[in-house]
C-alpha cells in the first residue's frame, strides 16, 4: 500500500506544477501534459488501490467498460469541437465534473444506507463527518451540474436559455427558500432519518433541490458574465471532488479538488477586477437590465452618426502607417479572424504597422481573441493587453474595431452615474480615425449607449463583421 | 523542472512555504502518533476510570491509539493547506491564459474519477454500481475531452 500512496502523492505533486505551469504562456502546454500524467498516475494507483483491498470481490470490466465509453465521447468532444465553440465545451465538461462528484456521493450513500439493512442513522454508520461530507458533494455537484447546463445554453444562445438575464419575481425569497429546505432535509438525512424509504425520498429531495438551486442561480446572469460563472462553477466542481475525497479518504481527491478550488476562485476574482465589478454584482445579477428599463429607449437614439463603407475604409487604409484592430464578440460571432488576418497581412505587405489590443474581457472568454487570432495564424508577438497599447492610441492613424462595444465606451472613464463607470477601458476614441465595424447601433452587454458612436472621428461601418472585413479585403486587392 | 521552477523565486516562495507546512504537517503528526506521551495519560484517565487499576496498560495502549490524528483531521489540514497552495499558484496569470486555464483546472477537477473507480468497483447489477458506473463515464469525459481542449487551446501560443 505504501507505494500507492506515493503514487498519489507523486500525482498531487505534479497537479500542483501542472496549474503552475499553466499559468505561464511559454511552459503551459507542458502544464497540462503534467497533469494529464498525474491523472494517469491517480488512475492507475486506484485501480491498484481497488485490487489489492478487495481481493476477492473486485472486478473491473464495469469500471474498464466506462473509461472505454466515457473516454471515447471524450475524444469525440475535445476534437470536433470548433474554436469558437470551446467556451460552451468548458462549461458543459465542468458541469459533468460536477455531476460525477454528485453522482459518487449518491452511489456511496446508496450503497452504504439504503442497499445494506440497518436502522441507524447516516451520522451512526458514515460518521458525522462522513454523513455531512456525502451531503456536502451532492450539494456542491448539484448546483455544478445545471449551473453549467444553463451557463452552457446561455453561452449557446440556445432557444431554452436566453442569453439575457431571467429575473424570477422575489427570486432572492425563492432560492433563499431552496437554500433553507436543503438545510433542514440534509439535516434530516444525516442525524435523524433511519428508515430506508424516507432516507431515499430525502435524498432524492435534496438531489432535485439542488438542481434547482443551480439553475436559479445562474438564470439571472447574463450571457457576456459567463465567464466569470464558468470560472465560479469549476471552482466549485474542485471544492466537489474535494469533499468526495472526504467521503472515501483520499487526499490526492482532497489535495487536487482544494487546488481547483481555491485557484478557481482566483482566477474568478481576476475576471471580476478585470471589468471592475464585484463578485457580489455579478452573481446577484440583471447586469445591464434596470438601464434598459428604465430610460434605455431614449438614451438610445444618436443624433450625430456618421457612416461608412467597405470601398471607403479600404481607401482610408490606402493612406496610413499605424493601424489597431480592436477585436470583439462580434469577431467570435462572425468568425472574421481569418478575414481579419488576411487584411492585416494586405496592410503588412505596404509597411503599415498593424496591432491588435485585447481587453481583458472582450468576448465571451478571457482570452477569448487569443484563442481566435492565434488560430487565424496571427503572430502572438503582435496581440497587445490593454495595458500595454493604451498610450499608442494617440499616435494610431485609424483604429477598427470589430464587433466590440463596452470595451471602448468613453462613458466608462468619465460619466460618473454610467453602471460601467470605472472599467478600464482601451482608449480607441484617442486615435485619429475610428471605424466601427457593427451591425447596428444596439447597445452592448451593459445595455448602455456608447457616446463613442457618435464621436467627431468616429465611422459606423454597418455590415457583419465577416462580412465587412471580406469586402474590405477585396476593395485593398482591387486597389493594389 | 526545479531549475526553472526555481527561476521565478517570488511566487514560488509561497508555494514552498506552503508545501513545508503541509509536510510539516504530516511530519509533525506521525512524530506525534508515535510517540505521543502527554495526551495517553490524559485520555487513559478520563477513558477508562472505572476500570481503573486492573488495565492501566491496555487502556494506556488503547489510549496511545486514540491519539493518532483521526483520518478527518488529517484531511482537514490537508484540504486547508492546498487551498493556500491553490492560491499561492494562481497570482499573476496574462488574461490570454485565463480561458486554457480554467480548461485545465476543470479537467484536474476530475480527478473525482478516483470515487467514481471506487463507486464502481464490483460488477454486481445494483443501484450504487449503476451510479458509480455513469460516474466514471461523466468523469472520463471531464478528464479527456478537458485535457483534450486544454491542449487545442494551447497549440495556439506555439510559436
Amino acid at each position: 500500500m505504501t507505494w500507492i500512496h506515493l503514487a498519489y502523492m507523486l500525482a498531487s505533486v505534479l497537479f500542483i506544477f501542472g496549474i503552475k505551469r499553466l499559468a505561464t504562456v511559454r511552459t503551459a502546454r507542458q502544464g497540462n501534459m503534467l497533469a494529464m500524467a498525474a491523472m494517469l498516475i491517480a488512475v492507475i494507483a486506484s485501480l491498484s488501490e481497488l485490487a489489492i483491498l478487495y481481493p476477492q470481490h473486485f472486478d473491473p470490466r464495469l469500471i474498464l467498460t466506462g473509461v472505454v465509453i466515457g473516454s471515447a465521447i471524450g475524444v469525440w468532444a475535445g476534437v470536433t469541437v470548433e474554436a469558437k465553440a470551446m467556451p460552451e465545451m468548458v462549461a458543459l465538461l465542468n458541469g459533468l465534473g460536477g455531476a460525477a462528484s454528485l453522482l459518487v456521493a449518491l452511489s456511496y450513500f446508496y450503497e452504504k444506507m439504503i442497499e445494506t439493512a440497518h436502522a441507524k442513522t447516516a451520522a451512526a454508520v458514515l460518521l458525522p463527518e462522513g454523513a455531512v461530507s456525502v451531503i456536502l458533494s451532492v450539494l456542491i455537484g448539484g448546483v455544478t451540474v445545471t449551473g453549467s447546463v444553463v451557463a452552457f445554453g446561455k453561452l449557446q444562445g440556445a432557444k431554452w436559455m436566453p442569453d439575457k438575464p431571467i429575473l424570477l419575481p422575489f427570486r432572492h425569497a425563492i432560492s433563499g427558500g431552496v437554500v433553507a429546505s436543503t438545510l433542514l432535509f440534509s439535516y434530516l438525512i444525516s442525524f435523524q432519518v433511519t428508515s430506508r424509504w424516507g432516507l431515499l425520498f430525502l435524498l432524492l429531495l435534496v438531489t432535485l433541490l439542488c438542481l434547482a438551486l443551480g439553475v436559479l442561480l445562474v438564470i439571472p446572469i447574463g450571457g457576456a458574465d459567463m465567464p466569470v460563472v464558468i470560472s465560479l462553477l469549476n471552482s466549485y466542481s474542485g471544492l466537489a471532488a474535494s469533499m468526495t475525497g472526504f467521503v472515501i479518504g483520499n487526499n490526492l481527491l482532497i489535495i487536487s479538488g482544494s487546488l481547483v478550488g481555491a485557484s478557481g476562485i482566483i482566477l474568478t476574482m481576476i475576471m471580476c477586477k478585470a471589468m471592475n465589478r464585484s463578485l457580489l454584482n455579478v452573481l446577484v445579477g440583471g447586469f445591464g437590465m434596470e438601464e434598459a428599463s428604465t430610460g434605455g429607449a431614449k438614451k438610445q437614439e444618436y443624433t450625430n452618426v456618421k457612416s461608412t463603407d467597405a470601398e471607403e475604409l479600404a481607401q482610408m487604409l490606402d493612406a496610413v502607417e499605424r493601424v489597431v484592430i480592436v477585436p470583439g464578440y462580434g469577431m467570435a460571432v462572425a468568425q472574421a479572424q481569418h478575414a481579419v488576418r488576411e487584411m492585416a497581412d494586405i496592410l503588412k505587405k505596404r509597411g503599415v504597422s498593424v496591432k491588435y489590443a485585447i481587453h481583458p474581457v472582450a468576448g465571451r472568454m478571457p482570452g477569448h481573441m487569443n484563442v481566435l487570432l492565434a488560430e487565424a495564424d496571427v503572430p502572438y508577438d503582435e496581440l497587445f493587453e490593454m495595458d500595454d497599447i493604451n498610450n499608442e492610441f494617440s499616435n494610431t492613424d485609424i483604429s477598427i474595431i470589430i464587433g466590440a462595444n463596452d470595451v471602448v465606451n468613453p462613458e466608462a472613464l468619465d460619466k460618473k452615474d454610467s453602471p460601467i463607470y470605472g472599467m478600464p477601458i482601451l482608449h480607441v476614441h484617442e486615435s485619429r480615425v475610428v471605424v466601427i465595424i457593427k451591425r447596428s447601433l444596439s447597445p452592448g452587454y451593459a445595455g448602455i449607449p456608447n457616446p463613442l458612436f457618435e464621436a467627431d472621428n468616429a465611422l459606423m461601418f454597418f455590415a457583419d463583421a465577416r462580412k465587412g472585413i471580406e469586402d474590405t479585403v477585396r476593395e485593398l486587392k482591387s486597389n493594389a | 523542472m526545479l531549475m526553472s521552477a526555481l527561476s521565478s523565486p517570488a511566487r514560488l516562495r509561497g508555494i514552498f512555504a506552503a508545501m513545508c507546512l503541509f509536510f510539516g504537517a504530516l511530519f509533525t503528526y506521525g512524530v506525534s502518533s508515535a510517540s505521543a506521551p502527554k495526551p495517553a495519560k490524559a485520555a487513559a484517565k478520563k477513558e477508562a476510570p472505572a476500570k481503573a487499576k486492573a488495565s492501566t496498560k491496555q487502556a494506556t495502549v488503547e489510549a496511545a491509539q486514540n491519539t493518532t490524528l483521526p483520518p478527518l483531521m488529517v484531511g482537514l489540514y490537508i484540504f486547508l493547506l492546498s487551498i493556500f497552495v491553490g492560491f499561492e499558484l494562481i497570482t499573476k496569470v496574462p488574461p490570454t491564459l485565463h480561458t486554457p486555464l480554467m480548461s485545465g483546472a476543470n479537467a484536474i477537477s476530475g480527478i473525482t474519477i478516483v470515487g467514481a473507480l471506487y463507486c464502481a468497483r464490483f460488477t454486481t447489477p445494483t443501484i450504487a454500481k449503476a451510479l458509480g458506473f455513469v460516474a466514471v463515464i461523466c468523469a472520463m469525459i471531464n478528464i479527456v475531452g478537458g485535457f483534450l481542449v486544454t491542449d487545442r487551446l494551447l497549440q495556439k501560443f506555439k510559436k
